[in-house]
């Protein structure tokens, strides 16, 4: 693997088959984020294609106060959130949580259970159902396999916080399979 | 209580998934087990491609892009040349002969719908190939 150092000075200096290379490193773990937080398949590749040309315009302001995978992720993070903002209309979205957990015991369907092809369906299913916090903190912990600082760098949310959201998310998820293997 | 139970079995399995040797043995709890279930689950999402043609998509609309300004940046300055050229024109005929400017000009006012007609006529020219001829030829 190149030197990020190197292939950033290369980009800066117009080479765009460097940048191809960047992209390629960082595809991942932009489409995994932009995935879980937008949910809608046909905005996706907009949006990840969005979050990449923000980072070709702006590669220059990065100063390397971070790592560059925080700082591709808080553009993918804040570019999807935006998104889902401009077309949920939900200034707040912290209030998704509050409606997921008094409603999700309700939610579950046993004949929407009994359609689920395999457990590993299942469990893509439930986690599209989640908030987007939750999903967002569970695509970047386990997906992405970044830390509990790196989340709360790119979230902004307190690290306390991405804590909770995870363990919370986990545990309903555990709950649902619960159901679903009875 | 039952918070607790799962916390710690959380912590527990993300330890030893970090390599960290755990005391505790949780082998034979089902909320282990399907804990280390979702755990091994949430690792990988099926759905994301492994090949997707993203990279040289975006490489290929930043080319589009850069294009885009060399064009502008192009027409400016023959644009810049042009009037350059005309101010310079202007004044030498305005310096030698005064009378065949006053005769191009009222032979421009005097006929200031065919030029208005010309004008208009470039303008349209070039927004229709600009939104009609180049477009097709992207997807030709």
């Amino acid at each position: 693997m190149q030197n990020e150092e190197e292939i950033i000075s290369r980009v800066l200096n117009g080479d765009l088959n460097s940048f191809k290379l960047l992209v390629k490193q960082y595809e991942r773990l932009v489409t995994c984020m932009v995935k879980r937080v937008i949910q809608h398949q046909e905005d996706e590749e907009d949006t990840c294609q969005e979050v990449f040309i923000k980072v070709y315009k702006n590669l220059s302001s990065f100063k390397f106060q971070s790592k560059l995978s925080t700082w591709i992720a808080q553009i993918a993070y804040s570019t999807a959130l935006n998104h889902v903002r401009k077309f949920s209309g939900k200034k707040n979205l912290t209030s998704d949580i509050a409606e997921f957990e008094n409603f999700h015991q309700i939610t579950d369907n046993p004949e929407s259970i009994l359609l689920k092809k395999n457990t590993s369906e299942f469990i893509q299913n439930e986690i599209k159902k989640l908030p987007l916090q939750y999903r967002t903190v569970l695509t970047l912990y386990h997906l992405n396999e970044l830390s509990y600082h790196e989340i709360e760098e790119i979230t902004g949310m307190p690290e306390g916080t991405v804590k909770s959201y995870l363990f919370r998310a986990r545990k309903l998820l555990k709950d649902k399979l619960k159901n679903y293997f009875k | 209580m039952e918070n607790m139970d799962d916390e710690e079995i959380q912590r527990l399995i993300e330890q030893q998934l970090k390599g960290i040797q755990v005391s505790v043995n949780l082998e034979n709890d089902k909320d282990t087990k399907l804990y280390r279930l979702l755990f091994t689950e949430l690792s990988h999402d099926p759905s994301i491609l492994k090949d997707s043609p993203l990279a040289q998509s975006v490489v290929h609309q930043i080319q589009m892009e850069q294009e885009k300004w060399e064009h502008f940046y192009y027409t400016l300055i023959i644009a810049a040349v042009a009037i350059f050229i005309g101010s310079l024109t202007y004044l030498a005929l305005a310096m030698n002969n005064s009378n065949l400017l006053n005769i191009i000009g009222q032979f421009l006012i005097s006929n200031k719908t065919v030029c208005l007609f010309i004008m208009v006529c470039f303008c349209l020219i070039q927004v229709l190939d600009k939104y009609l001829v180049k477009k097709n030829e992207q997807f030709s």
